[in-house]
């Protein structure tokens, strides 16, 4: 063990250029893919906002008591996919309308109230489809006049969130396979100029394994390294850039955890695959 | 013990290195392989250090064949065997004393023991004062002497040395041929040595084995 940390640390300082080629390199595409997930979380609670804001109206008949009225929204929260049901009373419907100077107008015109109770219901929205079932059966309570739900605003909601999963995960891919491709060949020719050193050490009798462990460790210190450094650039970048859009929030700690993770396991991959290739190239040695 | 028995090598270029080898090697001889350039001593050396296979034949290095190994094996077999290349393969980057720590961790020697060690084979080649200094801040020879030290630090049981004093000032040449064959009569190891030139065998008893064409073509013993 103690040999390995000597190597380790006398490594760093031999290979000092190339050591520092893999660190920014593991940087770069950790804070690329850090960019992105603080992005698609951000737009993930967008999609969260948007998908809150489709609801169901059912409109309530005349003369509805109290307790029916309570009856009926203990129903309608039993319905499949009801994530919250609400109660407007025509007075509170009034309130709501009244804000607008011209519909005032309008109620005053009238000289009395003409608007009828109703439930505002918030569904977790997977479907279009599930949305017109849901209203389909809240409209079978005999109390329910009408219901109402803007079909073509959730089919367009549903079709922009599916549209931006689909993109996002075709960009994660193409970013995954990018950068995983560049930084593989960047650790893979810093290992390959220590080629020589390798075919020496095997020469004078090293196993394969004393020869993998350094480079397997700094494998792991360059992507810890590559990985935190990322993970802080993106901070600087968040609290100089994106803290000056409202609303924008930084990655939960889970997140960088997981960039650190992820940039570890880059530099292990990178080393592992670039050794490996060394160790086994030349039949005889 | 070395035994090798039919051996043929042919590179990849089609060139016929070794043909039909037949050699028997005895723990503690000192063997001087002699013949010209391209005879085949370097691939005899090799073959013997498992660098290269041969297409027929088998190699036995104290009773294992070399072509069965598996690559702990291998391992073994260069622990107990010092190399003296004729292109030096030191680790650039490492500073004199560091190329010779680098083969004693390999064979996981104590900590407390390496220093001195060390020190006591660089005395040998006279390189203990220019231990920290990194291979090509040392002269040709010096570059010669730490693979010769490289070598014996160690303590191999098998030396493989290909044409080490060549390029060498007499003073030197003599200092590394007694240092071999000190060490030939003090630890029984073995020396096989190869070489183009016939004044380095004057001095001591041995035994030379005649190369031409891939192939040996005498074999004898000379007594001093």
């Amino acid at each position: 063990m103690g040999y390995i940390i000597k190597e380790v640390k006398d490594n760093f300082k031999r290979y000092k250029f190339s050591n520092q080629v893999c660190i920014w390199s593991i940087t770069m595409t950790m804070l690329i893919i850090g960019m992105f997930l603080l992005f698609a979380i951000n737009l993930q609670m967008v999609i969260n906002d948007l998908k809150g804001s489709v609801e169901i109206v059912a409109f309530l008949k005349g003369g509805v008591n109290s307790r029916r009225v309570s009856q009926l929204k203990a129903k309608i929260k039993k319905i499949k996919n009801v994530k919250s049901v609400y109660y407007s009373s025509p007075e509170d419907a009034l309130i709501e309308f009244t804000r607008d100077s011209d519909l005032k107008k309008q109620i005053e015109f009238i000289g009395e109230n003409p608007l009828p109770a109703s439930f505002g219901i918030h569904l977790n929205i997977e479907s279009a489809e599930l949305m017109a079932q849901a209203a389909r059966e809240i409209g079978k309570f005999d109390s329910i006049d009408e219901v109402r739900y803007g079909r073509e605003e959730v089919n367009s909601i549903i079709k922009f969130v599916n549209t931006v999963k689909f993109g996002g995960l075709v960009l994660v891919v193409i970013l995954g396979v990018m950068t995983m491709t560049i930084i593989g060949y960047t650790i893979h020719l810093a290992v390959h100029l220590r080629g020589q050193e390798i075919r020496v050490m095997k020469l004078v009798g090293a196993t394969s394994w004393f020869i993998r462990m350094p480079f397997l460790v700094e494998g792991i210190m360059q992507g810890c390294a590559g990985g935190v450094l990322s993970a802080g650039l993106l901070y600087v970048v968040y609290r100089i850039v994106l803290t000056k859009i409202e609303g924008i929030e930084f990655l939960p700690v889970l997140y960088i955890a997981v960039i650190v993770a992820a940039g570890v396991i880059l530099g292990l991959a990178g080393n592992l695959l670039g050794i490996e290739n060394h160790l086994k190239e030349r039949g005889a040695l | 013990m070395i035994i090798i028995e039919n051996v043929f090598v042919r590179y990849s270029n089609d060139i016929e290195a070794l043909i039909d080898i037949n050699l028997k090697v005895e723990k503690g001889e000192f063997v001087y392989l002699y013949g010209p350039g391209g005879s085949g001593k370097s691939s005899l050396l090799k073959l013997i250090n498992r660098e290269i296979l041969p297409e027929s034949g088998k190699v036995f290095v104290d009773q294992q064949e070399t072509m069965k190994m598996k690559s702990s094996d291998i391992a073994r077999l260069r622990k107990k065997t010092g190399f003296i290349y004729q292109d030096f393969r030191m680790l650039w980057k490492r500073s004199v004393y560091e190329n010779m720590e680098f083969v004693l961790n390999a064979v996981r020697m104590k900590e407390d023991k390496i220093f001195d060690r060390i020190c006591d084979v660089l005395k040998i080649v006279n390189l203990l004062d220019k231990k920290d200094y990194l291979p090509p801040q040392l002269s040709y020879g010096e570059q010669r002497g730490l693979c010769i030290a490289r070598s014996l630090v160690n303590s191999p049981e098998i030396i493989l040395a290909d044409e080490p004093t060549v390029d060498l000032d007499s003073h030197m040449r003599n200092e590394i041929m007694r240092v071999l064959n000190n060490i030939v009569h003090q630890e029984n190891t073995t020396v096989i040595l190869t070489t183009k030139k016939k004044d380095i065998m004057k001095d001591y008893s041995h035994r030379v084995v005649e190369m031409k064409e891939g192939r040996i073509v005498s074999d004898s013993k000379i007594k001093k």
